[in-house]
């Protein structure tokens, strides 16, 4: 797995940077901001499109005895829904991530990724005798799901940036769970900012706001 | 696509159970709310118009009541939307 680091006056262009230099697109990689001030921002690219190192002939992901039955089921179930997908089970993810790959596979994660989630649910019913006490699959299709945490945290960033800025509060859009989950670790370390939710499901909203000093 | 007042309930209580499998870590949502939501869905005429979406709705209660897995819950309720959306006719 290939990584690089990128540089420039705004994280955006740091990542690009980084892209140039990978030779890749943003769908295949995982940023992580290394620092970020009003000059300068520093990132860490890292390739991470399995289908190229599977290519290239490297190691298949370690067996996994759950994670293979629930591969075996989900490639019978897509098999009955008459969809032609491969399944493989994502290597070193912790929890277990079984990735479905194929063409025209945007039914299979459906408005705002409601099917996606509908199928991640079967599954995890199917496999939960083999899996422990709060174990979980996660799903996902043409890393949809990976993707949709690169773009929820980058927007996390760029709001994190307005709030600095204007010292304003920013209510984001209604997200799913796992969405906000990626807002808040991406926010969750940085001192001059702080993030909530508000509103109910389905509508739940992150707040990224000022933090306050702490009171003496 | 038939009933969709109560397609929208269900799709709440959807994103409730959905919530506290995935945990996003920012609120709490309790099984009581979770059968609230889906009481609120069978308080109404739509579910009794398409076959089978109040059957599914009652084993979705009846398996937060059980304690049974989020995962499982969500499946139901994703049956009865299901049902909601094909709109075959009570029996």
């Amino acid at each position: 797995m290939s990584s690089a680091e990128g540089r420039g006056r705004t994280v955006d262009e740091a990542v690009d940077a980084a892209l140039i230099e990978l030779k890749e697109s943003r769908r295949n990689v995982d940023i992580k901001v290394i620092s970020e001030t009003q000059e300068e921002a520093v990132v860490e690219v890292t390739v991470i499109d399995n289908a190229a190192e599977t290519a290239t002939g490297s190691a298949p992901a370690p067996a996994n005895g759950k994670a293979e039955v629930a591969r075996g089921l989900v490639e019978g179930l897509l098999k009955h829904m008459g969809v032609r997908a491969q399944v493989t089970v994502r290597p070193s993810s912790e929890p277990i991530t079984l990735d479905i790959s194929g063409r025209d596979l945007g039914a299979l994660i459906g408005w705002r990724g409601e099917t996606l989630r509908a199928l991640q649910s079967v599954t995890n019913v199917m496999v939960g005798r083999h899996l422990a006490e709060g174990e979980r699959i996660i799903v996902d299709v043409e890393r949809y799901r990976q993707r949709r945490e690169h773009t929820v945290r980058e927007i996390a960033m760029r709001a994190a940036r307005q709030v600095k800025m204007t010292g304003d509060a920013i209510t984001l859009d209604a997200m799913q769970p796992f969405e906000r989950r990626a807002i808040h670790l991406a926010l969750e370390g940085d001192p001059d900012v702080t993030s909530g939710s508000i509103g109910e499901e389905p509508e739940r909203r992150v707040v990224v706001g000022p933090r306050k000093p702490a009171a003496e | 696509m038939a009933g969709r007042a109560a397609a929208e309930r269900i799709r709440k209580a959807i994103a409730l159970v959905n919530s506290v499998a995935d945990g996003a870590g920012d609120e709490d949502i309790t099984p009581t709310e979770i059968a609230e939501a889906i009481r609120d869905c069978l308080g109404l005429g739509e579910v009794d118009q398409v076959a089978n979406v109040r059957r599914y709705l009652g084993e979705a209660l009846d398996a937060v009541s059980d304690g049974m897995p989020a995962d499982f819950v969500a499946m139901t309720l994703y049956a009865a939307l299901g049902a909601l959306r094909e709109g075959g006719p009570a029996a």
